[in-house]
């Protein structure tokens, strides 16, 4: 809100400090506020809006901060009851529940005093009349919103209700509404006068030709008013203000104050009370405050008189009960000030957080407990970077085209009720469209692209899961790439303490779905034991293509959660053998269709412990053996208590060569090194 | 056979080498496993004793003989070779190959320094769910429905797939693990929470709709707002250098009561709020079953962009979401 600064200063009889020092005072001590000349544009914390969306309220504020005096008075004396010959009700006093109305004879409705005009100019707002500026200038001084009425253009009794389907209300600036049911109006016979706590209607307006007004100042219910304005998408000042949550208390005030500086201003020649419809009057609140949790919760030695001070100043009233405990009384328009510790912050706020010392908190030495989560996603990602990945993080939404691109299945993903754009439709299904798509930006610029990301998919219902997924390109050397990220994948497996992975191409499973995402043939499920933890291979060369890229794209996609199940810290040290290895070629020739890594897990198994390693060393393909393929395996032999002799490895060789041939693979001639 | 000319034989053919692998051929012709000195000393069982002996030690004398010479023809070799390669010259001003290397993503960069230095002085790091419920979120941290501060927290909410399902949404902050994690543990405990988060609101330099948080929680008998300062102070010149500043100011969650903004300077002198914070709401602590009072406690969100902004002079965290390699290699 715009404070006139002057208006700001015709509270105190002290002179204040310049608009930039209050500015920064006021910043630092719960209103983030800035000078602009003579004017401070201060933002009202939604908690204090209630009480301080007014220059009086900024002013008690002020008046705390610098501990000056608040020079403030209104008139005492009530208004007498006029007699009328129309009815005034609230018919849910929930929704409202205070209606003030005062009836002013034979008013002048000229221009407003330049005073006024001035400092509502420079509030931001515009003179129109005497009347209009009379209500505007008590709103930003007291934040109560003050309404007029031509009180002879009023047709029979009026009412508080809800508005009924279909009226028609038509608002000062000439602008048509037709209401829907239920919103709280301000009626007479002929229908809606003012859409309550937020806009006046044009019917009743006061004009330079009025006689008599009728002057409403009422209290609406927040919720009451926020209907209205979401309904109509209509904002006001009185709106923002009762939006809110304004006490019912500030309604006498206001009125006070207006007949105060309305007397002169519009010259009435009589003024009375209609009604003050206020069944429940709000009342004040006594807490019990115990100033050692005081000072223990700020951490300071504030003595009993500060303290004292700074409720007063705020407009609370103390009782000290013992040397260590008050009784504070909060008004009733300090809603917010409900418990102990929101009277904590209202001493540490004015007392000024910055003159609090830093204190080191003493607790027990009790040592973090490890996340091993959290540990391996660091190895995890520190491997993929030390390989020469880089990291990314990307939205976590796709669009409706993504999921047919990728084929995934639209029933399994989450979809938001309110996304940005259509483009941020649903949740994330997988990391790889995304990822994909910023491989392809940089593909503009680098020759080779290698990304990852560690992040969250989710699907129905209700279902998130931590996933890591890379995608890369380096052409030309495509052909070798799918076998780098395998090698890749399988070093990173091993990082992690798991032993038994393993990679599967028989009758993959769509991973999550994503059916039009895989090459069908170059690409294998990633396995621990029986369990599918992820995909590798290729990108489908369609979706390639959609994507942009004219290159093959190769990718993976992990699931960490059900993979990190699997991981294991544990790393127990085998003994280094003091007996030299002995190192045998095995030379096989197998189905076109058999699995590699099978015969590799084959030659292990057979050979028995002494075999210590097992490598492929080379894969042959000759057109006379298309269906067929040769391969050669490079067999460490090694004991961890003996050498081994020629005719030991032997036999151990002639088993996996009987395991071979029960299989029904013939060997080739066998090399040794 | 004549010992003599052998030696004589051998001395020729190791001057007649020219390479150090002609040499070893020559040096294996006569001491080689098959070789004539070799074979000659097997050839003694045939002799007497007596001829045994005095063959064998000439046979020796030869063996030792061609040896020597051997090794000194090796000797030569060698240093002509070193000789020459000392003498080779490669340019060293050519620049060194280049290596490929992958970079950390600068925000993980800054989630690690803050979950280090938060280690240190014994805070646990845990973490909690991206799609939450509306009661974490909301309700358990003193923001029941209709209360006018949910609009601080402009949510996306999930499409429900039955009617009578509960209303989720993305979490707007790392909040709702507080509740979670008290719900869950006794105190005395210090937690971090890093964490994406999301709110539905337009984007700017210093605003994007998704972004990183870190949550702070210590509950203990005695926790004060000055051992927040102490805490928030020193963290700050970990993380940020010794002549860091920051300032604490009021704010407004109602999670919080008192509740705080920490800013930081920038280098054009500006404040950049990092972390709202505060003391632990009595009403946090109700709603997760705790007896009023008993316990007390502080909190505060970081913003990573801001840390990293101000950390690495970055000036649009749009940038941070787009994978741009040009972005990523400069960390």
């Amino acid at each position: 809100m715009i404070f006139d600064y002057a208006w700001l200063q015709s509270f105190f009889k002290k002179k204040l400090p310049t608009p930039q020092k209050l500015a920064d005072l006021l910043t630092n001590h719960g209103f983030e506020t800035q000078s602009m000349g003579s004017d401070l544009d201060a933002s009202i914390p939604p908690s204090r809006a209630r009480d301080c969306l007014s220059h009086l309220g900024l002013a008690r504020e002020i008046s705390a901060i610098l501990n000056y005096r608040l020079n403030y008075s209104v008139a005492q004396k009530s208004l007498k009851p006029g007699k009328f010959d129309f009815q005034v009700s609230v018919i849910d006093p929930e929704q409202c529940p205070r209606y003030y109305l005062s009836f002013w004879s034979d008013v002048k409705v000229g221009n407003g005093p330049t005073e006024i005009a001035d400092r509502l100019r420079k509030a931001g707002q515009r003179p129109i009349n005497a009347s209009v500026d009379l209500v505007n200038y008590i709103m930003l001084e007291t934040g109560q919103p003050v309404h007029a009425f031509d009180a002879d253009l009023i047709k029979g009794s009026i009412e508080v209700r809800p508005s009924r389907s279909g009226e028609i209300f038509i608002s000062l600036e000439n602008k048509r509404y037709r209401l829907p049911k239920d919103l709280l109006v301000i009626a007479d016979q002929a229908g809606p006068l003012a859409l309550a706590g937020v806009k006046g209607g044009k019917r009743a307006e006061v004009t330079q030709s009025t006689k008599n007004i009728l002057i409403e100042a009422a209290n609406f219910d927040y919720r009451t008013v926020r209907r209205t304005v979401r309904s109509l998408d209509l904002r006001t000042e009185a709106s923002w203000r009762f939006e809110n949550g304004l006490d019912p208390s500030w309604v006498d005030l206001a009125q006070r104050r207006i007949r105060d500086l309305g007397q002169s201003i519009l010259k009435p020649d009589r003024i009375e009370r209609v009604v003050d419809l206020y069944p429940h009057p709000s009342r004040d609140k006594n807490i019990s405050f115990d100033l050692t949790w005081l000072r223990e919760r700020l951490g300071i030695q504030i003595t009993t008189k500060q303290t004292e001070k700074i409720f007063q100043k705020l407009g609370f009233g103390v009782q000290i009960v013992s040397n260590r405990k008050l009784r504070v009384r909060v008004p009733s328009w300090r809603i917010d000030v409900q418990a102990p510790e929101d009277l904590v912050e209202e001493v540490g706020r004015i007392y000024g957080y910055s003159q609090i010392k830093a204190d080191p908190p003493r607790a027990l030495l009790i040592p973090p407990k490890v996340n091993y989560q959290r540990l391996w996603q660091r190895l995890i990602k520190d491997f993929l970077v030390n390989f020469g990945l880089n990291e990314t993080y990307q939205y976590s939404f796709l669009s409706e085209r993504d999921l047919s691109l990728f084929g995934y299945d639209r029933e399994l993903a989450i979809e938001l009720s309110n996304p940005m754009s259509a483009r941020y439709q649903f949740l994330r299904f997988s990391l790889l469209p995304n990822l994909l798509r910023a491989v392809g930006e940089n593909a503009k610029r680098f020759n080779q692209v290698e990304l990852f990301e560690m992040g969250r998919i989710f699907s129905t219902p209700d279902q998130e899961k931590l996933t890591l997924a890379g995608a890369l390109i380096d052409p030309p050397a495509g052909s070798d790439k799918f076998y780098e990220i395998k090698g890749l994948i399988e070093s990173l497996i091993r990082q992690l303490g798991i032993t038994d992975a393993w990679f599967d191409g028989y009758q993959a499973q769509d991973y999550f779905g994503g059916s039009k995402t895989w090459h069908p043939n170059h690409r294998v499920e990633i396995k621990v034991g029986s369990a599918v933890v992820g995909f590798l291979g290729e990108i489908h060369p369609i979706l390639a293509d959609r994507l942009g890229f004219s290159e093959s794209v190769f990718a993976f996609e992990i699931d960490l959660d059900q993979l990190l199940k699997f991981a294991s810290e544990q790393q127990e040290y085998q003994p280094i053998s003091p007996y030299p290895a002995v190192i045998r070629d095995l030379s096989v020739v197998i189905p076109q269709e058999e699995s590699l890594e099978r015969v590799i897990h084959l030659a292990d198994l057979s050979g028995g412990n002494l075999v210590r390693d097992v490598d492929l060393i080379d894969v042959y393909q000759s057109d006379q053996l298309d269906k067929e393929k040769s391969l050669t395996l490079r067999i460490v032999y090694q004991s961890n208590e003996k050498n081994l002799s020629a005719l030991e490895v032997g036999k151990l060789e002639q088993k996996i060569i009987k395991a071979f041939q029960q299989k029904g693979w013939h060997l080739r001639q066998s090399n040794n090194a | 056979m004549d010992l003599d000319q052998v030696s004589k034989e051998a001395q020729q053919a190791i001057n007649k080498c020219r390479d150090l692998s002609e040499l070893e051929e020559t040096a294996r012709h006569y001491l080689g496993k098959k070789g004539v000195v070799t074979t000659a000393f097997s050839q003694l069982t045939k002799l007497s004793l007596s001829q045994k002996k005095s063959e064998g030690k000439k046979l020796n004398q030869v063996q030792a003989i061609i040896a020597d010479q051997v090794k000194q023809k090796e000797k030569d070799f060698k240093e002509n070779l070193f000789q020459s390669q000392s003498e080779s010259k490669i340019d060293i001003s050519r620049p060194g190959k280049k290596i490929k290397l992958g970079h950390l993503h600068p925000l993980t960069k800054v989630v690690r320094e803050v979950e280090d230095i938060f280690q240190l002085i014994g805070f646990s790091v845990v973490e909690g769910p991206e799609l939450e419920t509306e009661y974490y979120n909301f309700d358990a941290l003193n923001i029941p429905a209709d209360h006018p501060a949910r609009d601080i927290w402009d949510t996306f909410w999930i499409k429900k797939s039955k009617p009578k399902q509960k209303k989720n949404l993305l979490r707007t902050h790392t909040s709702p693990n507080q509740a979670r994690y008290l719900e869950k543990n006794q105190p005395p405990l210090r937690i971090i929470v890093p964490g994406m988060c999301y709110r539905h609101e337009a984007t700017d330099r210093t605003h994007g709709f998704q972004f990183m948080q870190i949550e702070g929680l210590m509950v203990d008998e005695q926790v004060s707002l000055a051992n927040f300062k102490a805490v928030v102070e020193r963290f700050s010149q970990m993380f940020f250098g010794p002549d860091a500043e920051i300032r604490i100011i009021p704010d407004y969650f109602p999670f919080t009561e008192p509740s705080v903004e920490v800013s930081m300077r920038n280098k054009a002198g500006e404040w950049l709020e990092i972390m709202g914070a505060g003391l632990v709401h009595p009403n946090v602590f109700k709603a997760v079953g705790y007896p009023p009072y008993q316990w007390q406690g502080f909190a505060f969100g970081v913003g990573v962009e801001r840390l990293a902004m101000i950390k690495y002079g970055l000036d649009d965290v749009r940038q941070l979401y787009q994978g741009d390699l040009r972005l990523i290699q400069q960390f």
